[in-house]
């Protein structure tokens, strides 16, 4: 720290102040378990989005004659039962696992966030009417429900389905092509991870805003005269970004296991589109023949909940500028 | 016409250990560009006036529920803000009446700039753009002598010193121009060599801009310094009001005459005696009935334990002297210690 000091003597030198953005990402590159979770989930996302559409192989193009081989120089992760290129495979089904990853955490983000930081604020009634609907949603038993949605409302003929075609057939001319029922089907997981990863930020964001609301800071800025709406996302929900930040963290990978575990159950995720949650399952019926296509799709889970748990814990301590700058 | 007349002023509390009175019929008046002190000690309602008065008591537990307080917002013009909308109080709130807090270290967003607190006032009250109110901004807090205003304005208020930060909430609560400003002790948490620089601070922007200002401590010494009239407090009513000077060279009130003479003195006899109240401020929730402080009181009359006293004046030569105590005869002299 001494050795990092200016030769000039501090007081000669007017600190420039500077914002919380460049504060954090300053104190964030200095995290070195953080910068390394950044560049090699980036480095994961830019995979996903580019391998599956550059690679020779498509991930959904069989081969029977070839059958599951090793990987080789051919086809770098080895090939599957059916001989469709693993690489193709894992990378086209991390697209799905992220987006089902993202999709949930923006939904807990936004309502669960809003709606902690509602009933928190108010207290109360509200806050009783609001926590209660959460505790209840809590209650419903998320994979029965899950199950029933997709057996009852989500096949073939069911009225979901239907809307849904008819939503489509605004921006495609076919929508009663069968290779669009997958990606209705993995709509529906969206909706049903949505609509639980919300409750569990609700409930934190609440405790957080709870223990904020009493501080001496939220007083004088009601004593300023701002309304409900600026002290609760100008004064109170940035003081809990460290912990919401962390929580957000954590949700995309909790979601991308729950997505995973659901494709496992044959719930998620349909053959021929693939996650790595189906992968790993279809992998780990074969695991003691072909190895690689459990390992792979297994592997990239791993590295990704690793790097996003790193990244959590670097991005709350780079955002709480009360930590001293050195 | 003053610009801030409270009448009657009730604030209770509803907890698990009953209805706490804990401000139970206040009436007091400030005028423009005057200094009333309030005094008395923790728990005598003496912030929970000064929130009464901005409508910021947390509720529930807390409730106006009784009173009124007028406050002319506008020359001729008297709003009761017991009354007014919660979105007219919002605009009052730091417009025409602000507030300094206690302590620094926690009246400050950690998570905002200076500036930013700053210029939220302007935008909220003013509509001001915000490069026109960030120079607002800069300007006031050159006015209120934070150094080098246009590099401190970025930072967040971990990077301050607590002198520092309260100049920032004194330059918060100014910019707007209020007519009155309550400060609720605003030197408690500062070192005694800041204290006075804060204190002369206020004193400076109160005289430059003849601001009515509602000083709020437990300090005598602060009170002597500072103000033109004092109110003193105890167990929620006030029990002494008059001119600073008659305050504090006749004192009529028991408490008042006990408060004085537990103050350490320079000039006093090397190893003598301070003479303490005895006893303890009572439990707001179990007030002993008549005047509450009959139990702490050397004067105590019998009928000091079944009757509240009234209001009654001193003949003072400039200004009100009022008291509520029994005892008539009762001068700073007759009391033996």
């Amino acid at each position: 720290m001494a050795a990092s000091k200016p030769a000039v003597p501090a007081a000669f030198t007017l600190e420039k102040g500077s914002s919380l953005g460049r504060d954090a990402l300053r104190r964030l590159a200095k995290n070195r378990a953080a910068v390394v979770a950044g560049v090699v989930l980036s480095a994961l996302v830019l995979a996903c989005i580019l391998v599956p559409s550059l690679s020779y192989w498509r991930y959904d193009q069989a081969d029977l004659a070839t059958g599951p081989t090793p990987p080789s120089f051919q086809h770098w992760m080895g090939t599957d039962y059916f001989g469709r290129d693993l690489l193709a495979r894992v990378f086209f089904g991390g697209r799905i696992s992220f987006a089902v990853g993202l999709f949930a955490t923006l939904v807990s983000f936004f309502i669960g966030i809003t709606w902690g930081g509602v009933a928190g604020y108010f207290g109360g009634k509200v806050d009783a009417v609001l926590m209660r609907i959460v505790d209840v949603l809590y209650t419903v038993p998320f994979f029965i429900v899950v199950i029933l949605l997709m057996v009852f409302f989500a096949g073939q003929e069911g009225p979901l389905f239907k809307g849904f075609k008819s939503v489509l057939s605004v921006f495609v001319a076919h929508p009663e092509d069968p290779s669009y029922f997958p990606i209705f089907q993995i709509l529906i997981v969206f909706a049903a991870l949505g609509g639980i990863s919300w409750l569990t930020m609700a409930r934190i964001v609440r405790g957080q805003v709870i223990s904020l609301r009493e501080q001496p800071f939220v007083e004088a800025a009601r004593s300023i005269g701002a309304g409900h709406a600026a002290l609760i996302f100008r004064h109170l929900l940035p003081n809990a970004l460290g912990p919401i930040i962390v929580y957000t963290t954590l949700t995309i990978p909790e979601v991308m296991m729950i997505e995973a575990f659901l494709s496992f159950l044959g719930l998620g995720t349909q053959e021929p589109l693939s996650s790595w949650g189906l992968l790993a399952a279809t992998g780990a019926d074969s695991m003691d023949l072909y190895p690689w296509t459990l390992i792979f799709p297994a592997l990239m889970l791993a590295i990704s909940l690793f790097c996003f748990n790193f990244l959590g814990d670097g991005l709350r301590d780079a955002l709480d500028p009360r930590i001293r700058k050195d | 016409m003053a610009l801030l007349e409270v009448h009657g002023l009730k604030t209770h509390f509803s907890t698990e250990e009953g209805n706490v009175r804990a401000v139970d019929g206040v009436s007091f008046h400030v005028e423009r560009g005057e200094v009333l002190g309030i005094v008395g000690e923790s728990g005598s309602g003496k912030s929970v006036t000064s929130l009464s008065l901005l409508r910021l008591i947390p509720s529930p537990p807390g409730r106006i529920v009784a009173g009124e307080i007028l406050f002319e917002s506008s020359p001729g013009k008297k709003e009761d803000l017991v009354r007014v909308s919660e979105a007219r109080m919002r605009a009052v709130r730091g417009d025409r009446i602000a507030m300094i807090f206690q302590d620094p270290m926690t009246s400050l967003n950690p998570y905002m700039h200076v500036g930013e607190q700053l210029v939220e006032v302007l935008e909220l009250h003013k509509k001001m753009k915000r490069p026109e109110a960030r120079q607002k901004a800069i300007e006031m807090l050159k006015a209120v002598g934070i150094p080098a205003p246009q590099q401190r304005i970025d930072d967040h208020p971990h990077q301050l010193s607590g002198g520092m930060r309260q100049r920032v909430m004194i330059a918060m609560a100014l910019l707007c121009e209020p007519d009155l400003l309550i400060a609720d002790e605003p030197t408690t948490a500062l070192d005694v060599t800041v204290q006075a620089q804060i204190l002369e601070l206020i004193q400076d922007r109160q005289k430059a801009l003849g601001l009515g200002v509602i000083l709020i401590t437990h300090d005598l010494g602060v009170i002597a310094k500072m103000a033109d009239r004092v109110a003193v407090m105890y167990a929620g009513r006030i029990v002494e009001e008059g001119p600073v000077d008659v305050i504090f060279e006749d004192p009529r009130h028991p408490y008042t005459i006990g408060l004085k003479s537990s103050i350490p003195r320079l000039d006093a006899v090397r190893g003598g005696t301070l003479t303490p109240i005895p006893g303890m401020p009572p439990s707001m929730a179990r007030l002993p009935p008549g005047c509450p402080f009959h139990p702490r009181c050397a004067h105590a009359i019998a009928r000091c334990k079944e009757v509240y006293p009234d209001e009654r004046e001193i003949p003072a030569e400039d200004g009100r002297h009022l008291v509520r105590c029994h005892v008539e005869d009762l001068a700073a002299g007759s009391v033996a210690s």
